[in-house]
């Protein structure tokens, strides 16, 4: 029962420092939180008046003849070749099910186009890079180590080495998955066709408030100028405001892990502690009970 | 003089935003100037000198690549970068 007694403080004595530790991991990734999420609110008017433009260029330009006339790589569908799945994952662990729930989607994906098209990976984490390599699908391109810590080189990085897989031809389709933003509480894994640049991604369903009629653009210097500088600056726009998203939801996650870790640890403090009293309790018990005992038959002896 | 809402946007964050009578924008054709009530307008927009004139005052902008859009009595600039000049 000593000995028991022991355990238990050891116990108590580790948890007391796990709770602390998942505490302050807790307040760490709620600053990191607020600091993402402000960098994402403050980055959206960019891509989204930059969308906006692209949705009435496109528009106007369908009114023509029916078909977008616009020429431009991004636009074209190939209905063959290889598909590219950006995923964007956490470098790090202790965020609940964040990178599973990803990592999930992204082997559906996979599975589903098992044995018609060749999928490769371009990976954004060390969570998913660790995980993915073990699959028969080939890498083509890793970023880690940004410690979800949004930078606009990053953003740079991905879409310059993308538009030149894809100028080349080694990939003929670009998907990202990454995890969306409801709440602190809920965030889920989503995937978007990035190019060929589909009607469905740049129209969002906030877009059905916005009368979509055609514009009639004064176009300067040309169309064509106009395209080629519009396209890649929304990859570029895209790609920062999923990565900022994705950050955000990774530190919610995170919080969240450690806020229930933290609770579970002085729930478990509790439970120890009263288990630890009652062992006191009854050791002091059998302690007197022997010593009552001890002296009443020592005082038989002496009778 | 008539008045329009003119945003200045880079990719972290909206620089600019507020009423004006007129800018000077280094477009893709060149020099563009804008008063309120111009016809929809969609540009490419070279590495420059943005000028804004407002009732009193007169605002300069040095700023990066990027595309302009007039519509609807709304001037947006989407640059890569922008910078006040004071």
């Amino acid at each position: 029962m000593i000995e028991s007694l022991k355990v238990l403080r050891r116990r108590i004595r580790s948890i007391r420092n796990t709770g602390q530790i998942t505490r302050a991991m807790e307040m760490v990734s709620a600053a990191k939180l607020r600091r993402t999420e402000q960098a994402w609110e403050s980055a959206k008017p960019f891509y989204t008046y930059l969308r906006r433009l692209m949705i009435h260029l496109l528009f106007k330009e369908k009114e023509h003849d029916g078909r977008t006339s616009l020429q431009h790589p991004f636009l074209e569908s190939r209905n063959e070749g290889v598909v590219c799945l950006v995923v964007i994952t956490s470098d790090r662990g202790l965020c609940g099910a964040f990178n599973t729930n990803v990592l999930h989607r992204a082997e559906d994906f996979i599975q589903h186009r098992l044995g018609k098209r060749e999928v490769v990976i371009y990976c954004i984490g060390r969570r998913g890079y660790n995980y993915l390599r073990r699959h028969r699908v080939n890498i083509i391109g890793t970023v880690l180590d940004t410690a979800a810590r949004f930078e606009p080189e990053i953003a740079e990085k991905i879409s310059a080495e993308l538009q030149d897989f894809y100028l080349r031809g080694e990939i003929s389709e670009i998907h990202l998955l990454y995890s969306r933003f409801v709440s602190r509480m809920h965030q889920y894994p989503y995937v978007e066709r990035l190019i060929p640049l589909s009607r469905a991604l740049i129209k969002d369903e906030e877009d059905t408030r916005e009368p979509l009629s055609p514009i009639d653009y004064i176009i300067e210097p040309d169309m064509q100028t106009l395209v080629n500088e519009l396209l890649p600056a929304f990859l570029r726009a895209k790609i920062s405001i999923s990565l900022l998203e994705a950050f955000t939801s990774e530190h919610s996650a995170r919080m969240i892990a450690m806020t229930n870790a933290t609770r579970n640890c002085a729930e478990l403090l509790d439970e120890l502690t009263l288990k630890m009293n009652k062992a006191r309790q009854s050791s002091i018990t059998r302690e007197l009970l022997d010593i009552v005992g001890g002296s009443e038959a020592f005082r038989k002896a002496q009778e | 003089m008539s008045e329009y809402t003119l945003r200045i946007i880079t990719p972290s964050k909206v620089i600019f935003e507020d009423t004006v009578e007129s800018i000077i924008a280094p477009g893709g054709a060149g020099y563009l100037g804008v008063l309120a009530h111009h016809a929809p307008l969609a540009t490419t927009i070279k590495p420059g000198r943005l000028t804004v004139r407002r009732k009193n005052e007169e605002i300069s902008f040095d700023i990066g690549e990027g595309l302009l859009e007039v519509l609807h009595n709304q001037v947006s600039v989407l640059v890569d970068f922008a910078k006040r000049i004071e």
